[in-house]
């Protein structure tokens, strides 16, 4: 994964406070135990204070710290507040794209 | 795809279904009967489960609440399961990971799985550090032709730079070398 900026998408409220990231996989080991999901608030399988990156990263970095903790999304910080996430999905997609762009060129 | 595949028979529980994608680090796993792959079952799949009306909340449910939710992996999964052939190329799994917005593809011979290939796996393959990109391609020029090699070869940022004297044999070398290569992005050659 080469030098490039970051391309986090968020569709929520950035400029918050990050306290930590749920995602499917959280729901998922939340079903596998049961949990009653009216009931259960998100903070009981949410990650706690999550690796984070700064907006200055670049996506190598992004690609090498999902690949070394089995994660897929990593919340982009800058001061302490939530601007962005960057998924695995973003780091594939410029990969992809970057490639055939190269190929073609 | 390292090591043996993970799948699931279509009586398996949805619980232990999503156990195991949480212990194994998996987002999907295929379910095979009979060792054939009739489909996958994914976190997406089993994550609108857990979303389905409360029966609690209603006297009556609602008229449009499925009146059977799944409970085993052969109601749950998705039976049009996108699969390659295990010669497909990794840019091909990409581009189709990408279209159909799925995190995993069964790599099949025939109906039988023999593989799967998740976004993580194509990650680490495009991640590849420059140093680890230059050494296999230096193994492969000493293959080609002997070692010591007459060309000088450099990797930066996934680019690929081959400074060699002008010679035909450089062309041949070019598409086994070129951006299906893992981790490399583009190959330039240099004459001398």
């Amino acid at each position: 994964v080469r030098r490039r900026p970051l391309s986090g998408h968020w569709a929520g409220r950035a400029g918050q406070h990050l306290v930590g990231i749920i995602t499917e996989r959280d729901l998922t080991a939340a079903m596998a135990e049961g949990a009653d999901p009216v009931l259960t608030p998100v903070s009981d399988y949410m990650t706690p204070a999550p690796e984070v990156l700064q907006p200055d990263n670049e996506l190598a970095d992004a690609a090498h710290l999902m690949l070394e903790l089995g994660i897929r999304h990593l919340p982009i910080v800058r001061s302490g507040l939530l601007v962005g996430v960057q998924s695995i999905r973003d780091l594939l997609d410029a990969e992809v794209h970057h490639a055939d762009g190269s190929r073609a060129g | 795809m390292p090591g043996p595949v993970v799948c699931v028979p279509p009586d398996m529980r949805l619980k232990k279904v999503a156990d195991l994608l949480v212990t194994r680090a998996i987002s999907a796993v295929p379910v095979v009967e009979d060792g054939e792959l009739v489909g996958i079952v994914s976190e997406a799949d089993l994550v609108p489960l857990e979303l389905a009306p409360d029966p609690r909340a209603h006297l009556l449910p609602p008229a449009d609440a499925p009146g059977h939710l799944p409970k085993v992996a052969g109601e749950a999964m998705t039976r049009e399961v996108v699969a390659l052939p295990e010669d497909a190329d990794l840019a091909e799994a990409g581009r189709l990971m990408l279209e159909r917005r799925i995190k995993s593809i069964p790599i099949v011979r025939g109906r039988q799985v023999v593989g799967i290939v998740a976004r993580r796996d194509l990650l680490a393959v495009l991640a590849r550090r420059d140093e680890d990109i230059a050494r296999d391609l230096e193994a492969l020029l000493a293959t080609e032709l002997g070692a010591p090699s007459p060309y000088r070869l450099t990797v930066q940022d996934g680019i690929v730079r081959l400074t060699a004297p002008a010679d035909p044999t450089t062309r041949r070398l070019a598409p086994r070398a070129g951006p299906r290569g893992a981790g490399v992005v583009e190959v330039r050659f240099v004459q001398r």
